[in-house]
């Protein structure tokens, strides 16, 4: 029996199970979407909404559901080997995220921030409907995003794609200047500041032990971190023995992340399997 | 010059921000550049999408490998844009819509002369250096001589927001009392009130509800202007333009409200209405479900034993469960506390003309409000057993307490406003028999049909209602903004690829990581030395530390050695390693950061602008 015929039958069988579970589930949720009517709107509805009579299966989000689960499924086949099924799911992953990004950029930055900024009047009276129609004094500043957004996108025509940099320096230049001082407020000066703690805690009753001892190792550590990233001085003698802590320190904290990422990773794939199993097939533990 | 030109603008608009950031004046100016940075990312977003087409479309087009895959990128791509874009499927926001007002275009300009009002004032001309609030932008104009305010005009109608605005423009007495007075000047007539109003944003005369013949003959009799009569024909055309929609049989003990019914006519399958259904008429005709009221042990038991009663029957946990749920509803003392509470008579604001007389006759101590001057008015106990005994009483109309609770001791308006509010708050039956039966079916126990027809029966019929009278609504109104929706609204197709394609796609792909993370870590940790092994042991305690198993593994030792028991171990690896690495980590980003920038804004590092072979 040759691969094909053994995955052909694998996944005829999963099919067939789908559509049996679907078929045969006594509560008949498996493998469908209940919605209700409120406010004009339908939205999902629960077992309680379905006793009382007042949902209906709908069959777009059913067909959605179906196209999930195959999707998550045609992703997961990826673990065996690259495959058709993965490639359509990535084609179309591609696809629908760049839409996603564009409409999402489109609607919520620049028809307020830019289209709405300067004609306030055509798009409160197309979009938004909240807006004040009255342009504002700094809105005329708004044609130099345009402008460097039209240039931007120069970059498809390939002979006036040098146009393009000349946006690009602005974002670099401007993530530049925006992220040095956002950088030195927030990120060295804030943690060098929460670093100077009581290497001694007192409290009512005495030394809190505890407290002072995990504050002084706190700023030990730290200081052995830096004294590590330290490459201007040769790391021997007593310096290498501070940097070597520094390492550990170091080490332990990557051990960290990286425990802390891989929960993160399982906890999505639990909410996958979750989808698959009590979403779509209503498999439940009751 | 193509290399020269954005080496300069970089370190310009770098330089600029940074130097900006130290200037209190132009801190702003910081801001603004991030809105434009987001302008031009949302760009960049379009420039990805035209990137992404070009090349999938070449290779569509070439044939080369793979060639299917581009298709189904570009189709997906394409259809996601396509019913994003146009927000295909979207109904306008219901929130901006303007339901149950009727509009007759009319611009400020169009305005009639007959309501243009003008104050004569002597203001300081400093006082305007402010910018004028927009919403009042078009309406209001001064006259300025000499560096005095002499005139403020206000062309139309003013609103309590414009007035709001206005006054806040400036906390000096003398303004704010003009402004009183051109607001009072310019307030809407009170045959009009509540009913009709200028929008100026949306260049709109409105009317709610239908306009009568009254309200009509007011509105003409104000000018004899082309717009304005044009503007009054229009409202009263569409505001008296008769809407019928099919209902099924109404609740039994539904009846046309007073307030409401020169509009509505019913028969039997049909109900006609006259003008536009708003907010508060769909309210008012949805409100003829029972509401619930406490529930005396008796009755409790009465409700359980029928419920448990029925086919199916309830186990000890269910007729705790739904006794409890039956108690938990309001009480008479939380009614009687809302009527006390009511019942405290409130200080009076003065007006800023108020003050400002003051203030010229020569007070110097000046107060703000006026105290008030009857007691406070509390329930006596007279009226507490009325309501402590009426609640209870399933025969009893609540609202209708009023009358006997006026007449059992003093009294206020406000405290019948409380009491009407209080038991619009209250949840109808239907809604109270919704909530047990879905607190009866979790844990995994079931209610046979008939319970459930029992529980439910009224919320079908409340739910059915609603909706009709929602659809009643929809169906008098005219759309305003057909593109004011939501561009990801519930239920539209671009929500559907977002929900259906775009998100289990994602989430797939990053759930696969743990996979690949933890086969990476087993080919790549090997506990080679001391440092390998700390990565390792640290990353197996926090991993064994957010699991149930791992925290059961230390349970057992005694209250001496809790120190090492995993979740504590855990919490020190977090809270003192981990933010010391991390601090550490940081400062070097954050270094590391400035120094990337200032090489970037120096023209040192140039690698932004590529090699220039394109």
């Amino acid at each position: 029996m040759t691969e094909r015929t053994v995955w052909t039958i694998l996944i005829l069988a999963m099919i067939a199970m789908a559509f049996s579970r679907t078929m045969f589930d006594p509560s008949q949720s498996a493998g469908r979407e209940y919605v209700k009517q409120v406010d004009g709107e339908w939205v999902k509805a629960d077992l309680i909404d379905r006793n009382a009579g007042i949902a209906e299966v709908s069959y777009d989000r059913t067909a959605g559901l179906w196209i999930a689960a195959v999707f998550t499924l045609c992703i997961f086949s990826f673990m065996y080997r690259d495959n058709p099924f993965y490639k359509v799911a990535e084609s179309t992953v591609v696809g629908v995220s760049a839409a996603y990004y564009m409409v999402v950029g489109f609607w919520s930055t620049l028809v307020p921030n830019l289209f709405a900024k300067l004609m306030p009047g055509v798009i409160q009276q197309w979009a938004m409907p909240g807006l004040s129609p009255e342009i504002e004094p700094t809105g005329i500043y708004y044609i130099v995003p345009l402008i460097l957004g039209i240039m931007l996108l120069m970059r498809l025509v390939p002979s006036m794609s040098w146009i393009s940099l000349w946006p690009l320096a602005f974002i670099i230049g401007t993530t530049a200047g925006l992220r040095m001082i956002a950088y030195l407020e927030a990120d060295f000066l804030s943690q060098i500041e929460n670093s100077f703690v009581p290497l001694i805690v007192f409290t009512e009753t005495g030394i809190d032990y505890w407290q002072s001892f995990q504050n002084t190792f706190m700023i030990v550590s730290i200081l052995s971190c830096l004294v590590y990233f330290f490459f201007s001085i040769e790391h021997k003698g007593a310096v290498a023995g501070v940097s070597k802590f520094g390492i550990w320190i170091l080490m332990m904290t990557f051990g960290a992340m990286f425990g802390m990422t891989v929960m993160g990773r399982i906890a999505l794939l639990a909410i996958r399997l979750e989808f698959l199993f009590r979403e779509w097939m209503n498999i439940r533990p009751y | 010059m193509r290399r020269t030109v954005p080496l300069l603008i970089a370190a310009i608009c770098g330089i600029v921000l940074i130097v900006t950031a130290f200037i209190p004046a132009t801190v702003s100016w910081g801001e603004t550049a991030a809105v434009w940075f987001d302008i031009l990312a949302a760009i960049a977003f379009i420039l990805g999408g035209g990137n992404l087409l070009k090349i999938h479309l070449r290779r569509v087009s070439d044939q080369s490998e793979g060639w299917a895959y581009s298709l189904i990128t570009v189709v997906t791509f394409l259809l996601t844009l396509g019913v994003g874009l146009f927000k295909l499927g979207i109904s306008p926001g219901s929130d901006q819509e303007f339901y149950g007002e009727t509009f007759a275009h009319l611009t400020v300009e169009q305005m009639p002369e007959e309501l243009t009002f003008d104050l004569p004032v002597s203001l300081a001309a400093e006082l305007l250096d402010e910018e004028i609030p927009a919403s009042v932008r078009q309406q209001f104009s001064v006259k300025i001589e000499d560096k005095t305010v002499t005139q403020l005009r206000f062309r139309g109608w003013m609103n309590g927001g414009q007035r709001q605005d206005l006054l806040n423009l400036h906390q000096k007495l003398d303004w704010q009392c003009a402004i009183e007075q051109l607001a009072d000047l310019a307030a809407i007539p009170d045959q009009l009130a509540g009913e009709v109003r200028y929008l100026p944003d949306h260049r709109a005369l409105s009317v709610s509800g239908s306009l009568n013949e009254e309200e009509e003959t007011f509105l003409r009799n104000i000018s004899d202007s082309q717009s304005w009569q044009r503007a009054t024909d229009r409202l009263v055309e569409r505001s008296r333009a008769v809407t019928s929609y099919p209902i099924s049989t109404p609740p039994e003990s539904f009846l046309v409200p007073q307030s409401y019914e020169d509009r509505i006519i019913l028969t039997e399958n049909n109900i006609d209405v006259i003008g536009p259904v708003g907010p508060e008429m769909k309210a008012a005709l949805v409100d003829v479900f029972p509401r619930t009221r406490p529930f005396t042990e008796e009755q409790v038991q009465q409700y359980v034993d029928e419920l448990a009663a029925l086919p199916g029957g309830l186990t000890d946990v269910q007729k705790n469960t739904t006794a409890g749920l039956l108690k938990s509803d309001w009480t008479a003392d939380q009614l009687i506390a809302a009527l006390n509470d009511a019942g405290v008579r409130q200080e009076r604001t003065k007006s800023a003309c108020e003050l400002l007389a003051e203030m010229q006759a020569g007070e110097k101590n000046l107060q703000l409000t006026v105290p008030p001057t009857e007691p406070d008015v509390t329930l006596n106990a007279a009226q507490e057993d009325y309501i402590q005994q009426t609640v209870s009483n399933s025969d009893s109309d609540l609202s209708a307490m009023v009358q006997t609770l006026s007449t059992l001791g003093d009294w206020l308006p406000a405290q019948e406003a409380a009491l009407q509010s209080f038991l619009q708050k209250t949840p109808t039956i239907p809604m109270r028999n919704r909530l047990i039966a879905s607190a009866l079916i979790t844990g995994g126990e079931t209610l046979s049909e008939e319970q459930f027809e029992f529980l439910l029966a009224g919320y079908r019929e409340q739910h059915n209602w609603q909706e009709q009278m929602y659809g009643l609504m929809v169906k008098s109104h005219q759309v305003k903004y057909p593109w004011s929706g939501e561009y990801i609204a519930v239920g539209s197709p671009f929500w559907w690829s977002y929900e259906y394609a775009f998100k289990p796609l994602t989430a797939t792909m990053f759930s696969l990581l743990a996979f690949y993370v933890a086969s990476a870590a087993f080919r790549a940790f090997r506990a080679k030395n001391f440092e390998a092994l700390l990565l390792l042991g640290t990353a197996f305690i926090i991993l064994l530390g957010r699991t149930f198993a791992g925290v059961m593994l230390t349970s057992g030792l005694p209250e001496s050695l809790s120190a090492f028991r995993l979740e504590n171990i855990t919490m020190f690896i977090m809270s003192i390693i981990n933010t010391a690495g991390n601090r550490a980590i940081m400062i070097g980003i954050s270094l590391g950061i400035v120094s990337t920038s200032l090489k970037i804004l120096l023209g040192v590092d140039r690698s932004y602008l590529g090699s220039g072979d394109e």
